[in-house]
Order: structure tokens, then sequence, then C-alpha cells
């Protein structure tokens, strides 16, 4: 496998958890007793400022510094969804911002108005973004202007710099948007990251009442992960099954929200996090490579090709190479800097405010 | 029928002027916030502190809106200008991701600071905002070297292989890290930043003094300082934004003397060329600016082939007089205040200016006011300027002389190949300038309502009665000295 297929997956694995908490934060109002909730849930959506504001620019950098010409794909097939998410993102963020900043000031009614309104545009981030997700690694939506034979050879070659130069009106591939919305594999796919948003939730806060909950969510979450890769994506899906590590996945996850609900585990937040983190990356590694995959199969499969390889789409090897090292760099600080300052400016002090707090009362 | 390339164009200009209106205050503010937590240690006056404390909230507003702008213009570069971007990440993506390296730093340091008040000595407090200030500076550095790469990619690539064959060959992305273009935008950017931010910081403080109501005397000692401070900075930077500027004006004129032609619109080659301001023509002054000779020869348009002449040349020269013109009033305004408050002699013999007390007069508070904010005109032109001048390449090349004794610009790419044409963008494009549209109005708003219930007088005497408390240092102010020296500033009044 193109090894450098990690330093996309990386920031992405990174964004969907940190996404995951934030969007957890809205999960919370319908499925439990947002008040018991409310104060642990505010203390960890104010910790995450610094890490929300570096993880999108991360995964774009990333995007740009090791894959070049995927920018051919952003630009012609992607980009209307692309500029879509940045919109809703952005009122994603101002009004959980908001509800976090009502609660500081101790208006815990406007507070949880401001996470119903921003409900919405959560699930619509979420699907957005996993519209882009499957479109990639399906190729549902993604239409080619040329042959995918002749694409492949321009990129094996290099000579996407030599097009754009002699032929710059040369478009590759065009959006199909009817196909990249309402395509199964999107919904179906969707809606199982929905189900591990919420288990992800429950298992986050401890939240004991909602153990069944948690399980029912996380049970429907593999299947639905399961079942959706093994009709459209089933290189992923053979990959998955039959690699202990992804079995020793789902039992950690049972076991976690387990532990989680039932006991005082130390450092829940921070299990539930590396799992779903480990998760990203095991699906990376689980697509071999290999992108386009469902639509391109079939054309490639009498060149012994499972579907496009990643490969195609690096940088040039100076500029990869040398932006290998400063997006390692990157990330080291980003995961573990601004994690680690955030936990102990923000999350630690809150913390111990609350159970000064709660202690008192 | 919407014309795609001139909406592209628009999207991304407007979308990089509004994130660029936050970008001088997160390169400046730092450094003036630092400089006043600094003056409130070592005069024992709470009002400096009053004022990092207060205008670090301010900071944090602002680069939270900031660099929300900045991921939109991340993911416009993706979409709208897809072409570009492909060639950018081929070549000359390593300014970006070190950028990446140094805004995070910034964030930690941001956060570090922020929250760090009560947990750090002082002088690794100081040391930490001034970290923020290198960060974000550091931030503007590298973006500015992307910009200096399209301007001059030589020697990143082999360019004349690229123009022939169309590959990219022999590339060194370590050659990115300073095109030759640096040498006069990066001294520039950094100055006129700097500037922009000290200057619109005259401006705030200018406001205050002339339209704030019943002013107290917490109020107007907090504003007082906040003045002098700001046109001091502002006046120190004006030293190296004057060599900066005439610097950026000779580099431009050694690498790119078609553009340098477009901003300063020579359209006829000659010796001892006029400088020309609106109507005004001064003979022989711009060549001596150029090469200190003045008699040297400026190439004009009438020197290169048609095909390179910036379509819109009248704008980016127009821009560049604005930018010109308010850049070097403010910096002869700022020098003034800052030589008024430095040596009252001085101001007593421009009493009639109002220079006698220039914090309380209304003339000199009025021209820091329109003088000050106008910095931010200056600004935005300058980079309407250097945008617009490039026309109509987004990526320049070498320049070659023709068979027929003709200059010509051998291009990498041009502009109007790198847009996305697909009328797609539009509905959406117009989705994020309303958001950004929005975005803007909310923040000064949102500034507002944090400070709606946090008077000056409160956090002056917050300060004065419970200090900040240092862990390895005694605190910062002792009650007795600032009562002393209170009573002694009070006392004179």
């Amino acid at each position: 496998m193109n090894p450098y297929v990690l330093f996309f997956f990386i920031p992405l694995s990174w964004f969907v958890t940190v996404f995951m908490i934030e969007a957890g934060s809205v999960v919370m109002i319908p499925i439990c007793k947002y008040e018991n909730y409310r104060e642990q849930m505010m203390i960890m959506v104010g910790s995450l400022w610094a890490i929300i504001s570096t993880s999108l620019v991360y995964l774009v950098v990333a995007l740009d510094g090791t894959f070049a010409p995927i920018m051919y794909a952003t630009g012609e097939a992607l980009f209307g969804v692309l500029l879509a998410l940045i919109i809703i993102l952005a009122f994603h963020h101002f009004f959980i911002g908001s509800a976090e900043g009502a609660d500081t000031l101790g208006k815990h009614s406007t507070s949880k108005l401001y996470l119903i309104v921003a409900m919405p545009f959560v699930l619509l981030v979420a699907f957005l973004g996993n519209t882009l997700f499957t479109s990639v690694f399906s190729g549902y939506g993604i239409g080619l202007k040329l042959p995918l034979t002749t694409v492949a050879t321009v990129l094996e070659k290099g000579e996407l710099p030599a097009i754009l130069h002699s032929a710059p009106n040369t478009q590759i591939f065009y959006p199909n948007y009817v196909q990249m919305i309402f395509n199964p594999f999107n919904w179906v796919f969707f809606i199982a990251v929905v189900m591990y948003v919420v288990y992800f939730t429950v298992v986050f806060y401890g939240i004991k009442e909602r153990f069944l909950l948690g399980a029912l969510a996380l049970t429907l979450a593999h299947a639905l992960f399961l079942a959706s890769t093994a009709l459209w994506l089933p290189l992923v899906f053979n990959s998955a099954v039959g690699n202990a590590g992804f079995w020793i996945f789902v039992i950690l996850t049972y076991a976690l929200l387990y532990l989680s609900t039932h006991t005082n585990i130390p450092w829940r937040q921070v299990w539930i996090a590396a799992l779903t983190f480990a998760g990203g990356m095991m699906f990376g590694v689980f697509t071999q490579g290999y992108i386009l995959y469902d639509t391109t199969r079939s054309t490639l499969a009498p060149l012994g090709l499972p579907a496009v390889p990643s490969s195609l789409l690096l940088t040039v090897q100076p500029t990869l190479i040398a932006g290998t090292i400063v997006l390692a760099v990157a990330g080291l600080l980003v995961l573990g800097g601004i994690s680690a300052v955030s936990y102990k400016l923000f999350y630690k002090p809150a913390v111990k405010k609350l159970k000064t707090k709660t202690e008192t009362k | 029928m919407v014309d795609m390339f001139v909406f592209d164009r628009l999207l991304a200009a407007y979308t990089m002027a509004a994130h660029m209106f936050f970008t001088y205050w997160a390169m400046s503010l730092p450094f003036f916030i630092v400089i006043a937590e600094y003056l409130g240690y070592k005069k024992n006056d709470p009002y400096y502190l009053a004022l990092a404390k207060r205008f670090a909230i301010a900071m944090a507003v602002l680069f939270a809106v900031g660099s929300a702008l900045g991921a939109a213009i991340a993911v416009e570069f993706i979409t709208a200008w897809y072409k570009w971007m492909f060639i950018t990440s081929e070549v000359d993506i390593l300014p970006f991701e070190v950028e990446v390296l140094a805004f995070f730093t910034e964030v930690i340091f941001l956060a570090l600071y922020l929250y760090g008040w009560d947990k750090f000595g002082r002088k690794a407090h100081m040391a930490l905002g001034s970290l923020i200030g290198i960060g974000a500076s550091l931030s503007g550095v590298l973006i500015t070297l992307v910009n200096s790469w399209m301007n001059t990619p030589q020697g990143s690539f082999d360019i004349s292989t690229y123009l022939q064959t169309g590959q990219l060959t022999d590339i060194n992305p370590l050659a990115t890290l300073w095109p030759p273009a640096a040498n006069g935008e990066i001294p520039m950017v950094l100055a006129g930043a700097w500037f922009v931010g000290f200057g619109s910081l005259v401006g705030y403080f200018s406001f205050r003094k002339l339209f704030s109501k019943n002013l107290d005397t917490y109020s107007k000692e907090y504003y007082n300082r906040g003045l002098k401070l700001a046109t001091y900075l502002a006046a120190l930077d004006a030293i190296f934004l004057a060599w900066a500027g005439d610097n950026a004006g000779k580099e431009l004129y050694k690498l790119q003397p078609l553009k340098f032609a477009t901003l300063e619109g020579v359209m006829q080659t000659q010796a001892g060329a006029p400088m020309q301001v609106g109507p005004i023509s001064i003979p022989k002054l711009l060549s001596f600016l150029t090469t200190w000779n003045p008699n040297a020869v400026i190439l004009g348009y009438s020197s290169f082939v048609k095909s390179v002449q910036d379509p819109i040349w009248w704008l980016a020269h127009d821009a560049y007089d604005l930018h010109a013109t308010l850049g070097i009033i403010g910096a002869i305004v700022m020098w003034i205040l800052a030589a008024a408050y430095l040596f009252p002699r001085f101001g007593k013999t421009f009493s009639w200016l109002g220079l006698d007390n220039p914090t309380e007069r209304k003339l000199p508070l009025y021209v820091g006011l329109i003088i000050g904010w106008a910095q931010f005109i200056a600004w935005e032109t300058g980079w309407i300027a250097a945008e617009v001048g490039r026309q109509p390449f987004v990526i320049w090349g070498p320049m070659v002389q023709t068979s027929n004794g003709l200059y010509t610009v051998e291009g990498v790419l041009l502009t109007s190949e790198a847009y996305n044409p697909n009328p797609d963008v539009f509905g959406i494009g117009i989705a994020i300038m309303i958001a950004i549209a929005i975005a803007i109005i909310a923040t000064p708003i949102m500034l507002k309502r944090l400070f709606a219930n946090r008077e000056i007088k409160q956090d002056v005497i917050t300060i004065t009665t419970s200090p900040p408390s240092f862990s390895s240092q005694t605190p910062i102010t002792k009650q007795s000295s600032i009562s002393s020296t209170k009573q002694k500033r009070f006392g004179k009044r």
C-alpha cells in the first residue's frame, strides 16, 4: 500500500474525531437527560476551540501537499460540496460556540436553544463530509470527461502539468450531484456515522442510563459499515473481515462502552477518541490506497488493478519528501501539542472547578 | 450569464480582503499587548495591564474569525482556483506546510498566553505573548513567500523546460522558501502589517477619546496610554516602513520592470522618468528613487509586447498611488504625533495644531482617527495593486527579449487559464460572500457584547487591588505603590 495515504488519513481521522466530540454535544439533547451532563459537555466544547481551529487547516494542507493532482477532482467535481461544507461548517461552529458562550454567561436555556438550532447544521456537515468521503472512495458522482485509461496513463506518466500547459481548458472530471448525493452507499454509510456518533457520545460522557442505546447504536454502526462496504467497497470489507485488528477493534468498542458506562474508568474520553482515531486509520489501511473503487473496478480489472491507485495522484517526489517531514512535525504539534495544551489549560482546570462547585453544593 | 472569470476573481478578492482585514491585527496586536504588559510591570501601572488584558480578549476573538476566513480561502483555492493550486502544490507547497507549523505554534502560544496570566512568571508570560506575535508574523511571511514565488518562480523548477514541454523538472522545494521577490515583499508586508495594526489602534483610541460620552478618569487614563503607546509603535515602525517601501520599489524594478511600469503608470520608456501622482508630475524623481540615478532609463509599456501588458493597469496604478500616499501621510502623521508626545517643546511650538496636548485637543485626535484608520485602506489598496499589477499572469516567469527588440514575460500560468469556469461556483460563491459578511458584521457586535458589562474602571480597580499573581515572582503591583502612583497622577490633574 502507498504509505503516503496515511498522510491523508492521519489528519482526516483527527478531524473526524474532533468533529464527533463537538457533534456529540448536540446529540446529547435528544438522547439523554441533557441537564445532567450540561456542565461536562460545555467544558468539553469550551476546551476544543484550539483543536478545532487547527484540525481542518491541517487536513486541507496535508491533502494539498500530498496529493497535488487531486486538485483537479476537488476543482471540477467536488467543489460544490466542498464550498457548501465550508459555509455550513461556519454556521455549525458559530451556533455551538454561541451555545458555549451563553452557558458561560449563565444563560442555560439560550444555550440549549443554540444547540437545537445547531442540530441541522451538524447533520449537514456530517452528511456533506460523508458525501465527499464516499465519493472519493466509491467514485459516485465523480464523472470522467476522458476515458479512464487515458486519465490513468496521463497520471502515471506525470503528464497533468503538460496538459495544463498545452490545453489549459481541458476538463477531466465533472460533478454528477444526483449520483453523488443520492447513491445508497452514501446514505447507508451516513446512517452508520450518525449511529457511531451516538455511541461515541454515550461513551465519551459515560451516560450509564443510555448503555443500551449505545450498544444498539454501536451494533447498527458496525453492521451498516460492514454492509455498505461489502456491497460497494468490497476491497475494504474483505480487508477488514480478514484482519484480526478489525475484530479486536470491534471488541474494544463494546468493552469500552461497558467500562465507561458501568465503571469509573480513568481517561474515558482519551480511550474513545483514540479508538475512533484508530478506526479512521484502519479504514485508510483497508482501502489499500485505492480510490474511485466502485465506478472504476470493472474497467481496470483487465489491467489487474482493483481500482485507481492513489499513488497516481501523489505530488512530485522532491516536493512530497520535503513536505512530508514538515507535515509529520505539524502532525505532532496538532495532535500532541495542541491537545496537551487544551487538556492542561482548558479541560483540567474547568473540571477541577466543577468538582469544587459540586462539593460546595 | 455570469462571466465566471470575473466572478472567481471577485470571490477570491472578496474573501482575501476579508481575511486580510484580520491579519494585520493578528500580526501587530500581540506586540502591542506584550509591550503594554511590560510597561505595566515596569511602571507599576494598572492601566497598561488593563490594556494588555482587555486587548488579549479582543485578540482571541479576532484570531478566531481570521482563522475561520483563512480556512475559507484554503477551500476556495482547491475549488475555484484548482489549476493554480495544482501547480502550487507540485512546486511551492512547502511554505504553506511550514505556515501550518507557524499557525499551530501561534495557537499554542495564544492559548498559553490567554490562560497563563496566573500560571507563569512575568517574563515567561511576556515571552509567550511575543511568540504569538512572532508566530503570526511568520505565518504572514510564509504566505507572502507563496506570493513571492508567484511573482518570481525562477530557481524552484526548470521554467524553460516547462514552457517547452509542460514537464515539471528540476524541482527544488527549498528554493520556494526564499524566492527572489521575497527580498522586497517580506520587509514590506511585515512593516506594513505592523503599521496598519498600530495605526488602526491610534484610530480606535482617538475615536474613543472623541466620541465616548461621559468618560471617567479611569477611561481617559486608559485611552491616553493606549493612544500614546500605539502612536510610538506606529512611529517606530514607520522608520522600517519607509525603508521597506523604498526597497520594495527598487527590488520590483530589478525583478519585474513590467509590473513596476504598471504600478507607476509608466507608458513610455524614458530616461529621467518623472514621478506621476495624480495630476502632479515631478521630473526625474521616479528614475532617481528607483536607481539613485535621476537620468536612468525606466522601462515603460512601450518596451513590452502587448500581450503581457496588464489590461486593467489603471486599477493597479490608482490603487498603488492611494496606497503609497496614505502610507507616506500615515508615517509623517505618526512621527509628528510621537514627537509631540516625546518632546513637549516641539508640541508647544505647534500649539496652533493642538500638538501641545495631543491626547486632548480635537485636531490631533481627528487626524489620528482619520489617518489611523486610513491605513486600513492603504493595506487593502496595496494588496489590490500587488495582485492586479501581476495580471495577466497568476504565476509569472522570466522576462526575455523578442526578435523585434521588445520584451515579453514567459509566464507560467495565465489567470485566464487558472480559474474554475463552472457556473455552479456562482451560487455557492454568493452564499460564501454572505456568510463572510455576516462574520465581519458579527465580530464588532460580539466584541461589544463581550465588553458590555466590563467597564475599564472595573478592570483597572481589579488589577490594582488583586494584581495577577506569578508563581516565582513578587506581585507585579504593590498596593501602596499603585496607590501612590495613582495619587501622583491624579493629583496633577
